[in-house]
């Protein structure tokens, strides 16, 4: 007849190994499945080869303004990191997503014939402490 | 191994007195609370519904929450945490508490970039789901039910920093340490404010370690170290507190440097790892009748 102790004891054990070999999963797999997480934070090495991606709205006038994602709202500026998404997008999504990103950038879409993702090469000056643009390729252009 | 296993089995189920788990518990709640109380939620139903991305706990719902109904959940979470530190219903209320801050922590992060910021807090939270806390008149008591928490807790936290450690060594190798990444780190963070990041307060200094390859090493090597020794730290109990003012130290540093705000970590870790860092029958802030956790009989 197992004790009160014993029973408390087996209920410690399943929840804290329970929990740890979660987070073991998660982290040996690379899976995010918040909150279970891989843990990355800043496992990357960087280097001085660095690029940026831009979306530019291109007017119905032949204008082009870089849309800068709602740079207020914490919760819209992070969106950036599906940028790359659009390329493998389907058409319907992808139109979906850059209209998405008009609305939170404040651009009327009726006044833009098309969206490109640009991707950019960036140089760091070491005297001004800043990156300088140096070129940039289109790598996907969405017609609305 | 199995002798080693068998220790640590122990250690994790011993006895623990009543007024510890009651202790952690409340610390995480406050910690929980001033997340809740300090962002503006409704920000979320600014996301149109296309540009929700991440798989989290609350995938399962797609649409776009309204405003009111995420000031509802913040308020519920409010007065959970206050029922909490008053430790009236505190299971109950810890579970609601919980949840009001996972489901909003989880909105928040499905922007595209997995948000590490809360997962912390949310983690070593999850173990006060399954602990029950004291009856009020059972502070001082000694039990198994009452030891297993917090040192579960203490295990989240160390294999939480022990891994962020392994994968840059997995990702990057040494050179995360002795090349270049802690200066491109800092020089990109500098400039992130520029596309809608905050501003760092110490950019001076920041341009400084950059420029300083020593101190740039100095820095990466520390914060790996901490990282990959987190576990032994958080194994000693007379460790528990400089472990607590390292990882305030580099959590301080990332913010100050490149304005990242992850206080809630070394928040987190001082709510745990500070209780569990007095002797076994000193109360944090309420001394209870003397009770000998280490050697209390079973009962």
């Amino acid at each position: 007849m197992p004790s009160q102790q014993d029973r408390e004891a087996r209920v410690g054990r399943a929840v804290t190994w329970s929990i740890l070999a979660a987070m073991a999963v998660a982290a040996v797999g690379q899976l995010e499945v918040w909150p279970l997480t891989a843990f990355r934070l800043f496992s990357e090495v960087r280097t001085a080869d660095q690029t940026r991606l831009e979306l530019v709205a291109e007017r119905l006038d032949g204008t082009e303004e870089p849309l800068l994602v709602a740079e207020t709202n914490p919760v819209l500026v992070t969106t950036d990191r599906q940028y790359p998404d659009l390329v493998r997008a389907e058409e319907d999504e992808r139109r979906g997503m850059v209209l998405a990103w008009l609305d939170v950038s404040g651009v009327d879409p009726a006044t833009v014939g098309s969206v490109r993702l640009d991707r950019i090469d960036r140089a760091y000056d070491e005297d001004t402490h800043l990156w300088t643009d140096r070129g940039r390729t289109t790598v996907v252009d969405v017609d609305l | 191994m199995t002798g080693l296993w068998r220790r640590i089995d122990q250690r994790l189920v011993a006895p623990g007195p009543g007024f510890r788990v009651a202790e952690v518990q409340i610390l995480l709640a406050a910690v929980i609370a001033l997340r809740l109380a300090t962002r503006d939620w409704t920000l979320v139903a600014e996301r149109p519904a296309a540009l929700r991305d991440g798989l989290t706990v609350l995938s399962w719902y797609t649409g776009i929450p309204a405003p009111w109904a995420l000031v509802v959940a913040q308020v519920v979470g409010l007065g959970c945490a206050l029922l909490v530190l008053a430790q009236v219903r505190p299971h109950l209320a810890f579970v609601g508490l919980w949840v009001a801050y996972t489901s909003l922590t989880a909105l928040w992060g499905s922007s595209g970039k997995v948000m590490h910021n809360d997962v912390l807090t949310v983690l070593v939270a999850a173990v006060f789901l399954f602990a029950s806390g004291p009856p009020r008149s059972g502070w001082s008591e000694v039990r198994v039910r009452y030891g297993w928490p917090p040192r579960a807790a203490l295990a989240v936290l160390a294999l939480a920093y022990f891994v962020s450690g392994a994968q840059k060594l997995v990702h990057s190798g040494p050179e995360w340490v002795f090349g270049d990444t802690m200066v491109w780190v800092l020089r990109l963070g500098l400039s992130a404010h520029l596309s809608g990041g905050v501003e760092p307060v110490g950019q001076d200094l920041a341009h400084v370690v950059a420029e300083h390859g020593w101190m740039a090493v100095s820095l990466a090597g520390g914060a790996l170290l901490l990282e990959l020794t987190a576990p032994v730290w958080l194994a000693i109990r007379r460790t528990r507190i400089p472990f607590v003012a390292a990882v305030t130290l580099m959590h301080g540093s990332i913010w100050l440097f490149i304005g990242l705000d992850y206080s809630a970590w070394p928040l987190t870790v001082a709510a745990v790892a500070v209780p569990m860092a007095l002797a076994p029958d000193r109360a944090l802030w309420r001394r209870p009748a003397a009770v000998s956790a280490a050697g209390a009989p079973r009962r």
